[in-house]
């Protein structure tokens, strides 16, 4: 029909409201990269697209171009609502982690099939993780660590895809095989003592911690042993990536 | 570049929900053409809206008092408290007839995106009026969407073992078709059945 109609599978990164009754949803998609989205009538009750563009959503979209930077979605297909996620505070807010580093990581309308990818997955296992509880079965309240290896394995591998991690394995300065005892997001990889000015301290246990999450596939995230040590280390390496490359920081992982 | 009076109409106008900067010329226009004493009827009813009209002291709805008058009827049902995003979902639910108790308005949901916190909305108000005991009941009735029962469950995790928390049912339009109900609807539905 319409020449400027076309399909996509993509990820709800982000949905705004707009007007009385319509949604902008921001989308991670697989052939056009991160666009962006309206949702006409959407948050009426009769809205055909009803519960199927809520953040985290795996979809298949019909949309039309639209004359400005906003494209229209006419028609949705679930893959994967993500609801097991989206029902579960912790799994919703290390969910929300992964959807706003894809959100400003990318730049808009560039395609990257390895961090779509990335994030879907990320999204399916999110849903099967076991939720840590105590010996009776409860759950612990407050408790994201076991989460913590998914969501910086994710993270890693997206600011490698998006060429922010070049080197770990050497010092990314001189080459160096080691030791290397820092990172430095401005040279972007680990560096030696040497090149180590400026840089964030990293130890043993947070450099073998990256090398593991960046070679296992997520699915064996929580299995590579990183330690609190090496997540912690982790976590300020990732944390300076975005401050470094992006100038910003996630909002999201500020909470819990 | 009209008028600069214009342009600041026409600023003023873009800053509310929905309007973008076309919507916002055809409304300057149209006032512009209207008697002075129509537009004037619109900025004073804006003006004395925002002299009379602030939020209950008790629940966050509005009132022209300090108080509100839902809080203030004694009819109402003291012990059960319904928890709503908006001032306007008070009236969506108040339209139903089927509910007694009283409100207590958040002020939004939670979005941490959006950088919307627990501390910005009337949260710790309502733990407050828990805290003063008497209430047996709290109704969960924040927007079923992300934001909405991200709310809901932090509400709801905070208050286990204080008061009984309940949460409205996720279900299907009444008098649609269950072959056009999405996936997401139904399978709430799903969980949320009854016995018959
Ligand atoms: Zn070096
Ligand atoms: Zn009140």
């Amino acid at each position: 029909m319409a020449a400027r109609s076309f399909r996509t599978e993509a990820v709800v990164l982000r949905s705004l409201r707009l007007g009385e009754a319509d949604r902008i949803v921001h989308l991670a998609s697989l052939e056009h990269g991160r666009i962006g989205a309206v949702a006409r009538g959407i948050r009426k009750t009769t809205s055909k697209f009803g519960g199927r563009l809520e953040p985290l959503s795996h979809v298949e979209l019909e949309l039309t171009r639209g004359r400005g930077e906003l494209h229209t979605v006419t028609g949705v297909q679930l893959l994967a609502s993500h609801q097991r996620s989206r029902d579960d505070s912790y799994r919703l807010s290390v969910g929300l982690v992964g959807a706003e580093a894809v959100l400003k990581l990318f730049p808009e309308e560039e395609a990257n099939q390895r961090a779509f990818q990335a994030l879907t997955r990320f999204l399916d296992l999110l849903d099967d993780l076991p939720r840590p509880t105590t010996a009776d079965g409860t759950p612990l309240p407050g408790d994201r660590a076991a989460f913590e290896p998914l969501v910086l394995s994710l993270q890693l591998k997206l600011l490698w895809v998006a060429g922010y991690l070049p080197h770990l394995e050497s010092c990314a300065e001189c080459g160096a095989a080691g030791p290397l005892g820092g990172f430095s997001a401005r040279i972007g990889g680990a560096v030696c003592a040497q090149h180590a000015a400026g840089a964030l301290p990293l130890s043993p246990d947070g450099l073998q911690g990256m090398q593991a999450l960046l070679r296992a596939p997520l699915a064996d995230a929580n299995r590579v042993g990183l330690t609190d040590r090496g997540a912690r280390d982790c976590h300020a390496v990732v944390t300076a990536s975005y401050e470094f490359n992006g100038g910003f920081r996630l909002r999201s992982a500020t909470q819990g | 570049m009209i008028s600069p009076s214009v342009d600041n109409l026409v600023a003023q106008l873009t800053r509310l929900p929905g309007v973008g900067t076309r919507t916002a010329h055809r409304l300057a226009f149209h006032l512009l053409q209207r008697s002075t004493p129509e537009a004037n009827a619109l900025a004073d009813a804006i003006r004395e809206v925002k002299e009379r009209v602030r939020f209950c002291q008790v629940c966050g709805n509005l009132t022209e008092q300090e108080v509100c008058g839902i809080c203030q009827d004694p009819r109402r049902d003291r012990s059960v408290i319904c928890v709503v995003e908006q001032p306007v979902d008070v009236v969506s639910v108040e339209r139903t007839a089927e509910y007694r108790g009283l409100y207590h308005v958040l002020g939004g949901s939670l979005s941490p995106l959006d950088g919307i916190e627990p501390g910005d909305l009337r949260i710790g108000e309502l733990f407050q009026r828990v805290q003063d005991g008497g209430v047996t009941e709290v109704v969960l009735a924040t927007n079923p969407n992300m934001t909405g029962e991200a709310t809901a469950n932090y509400i709801a995790d905070k208050l286990r073992g204080r008061t009984r928390v309940t949460r409205l049912a996720s279900g299907l339009p009444v008098g649609g078709d269950l072959e056009y109900a999405d996936e997401v609807t139904l399978g709430r539905a799903l969980l949320g059945r009854r016995e018959m």
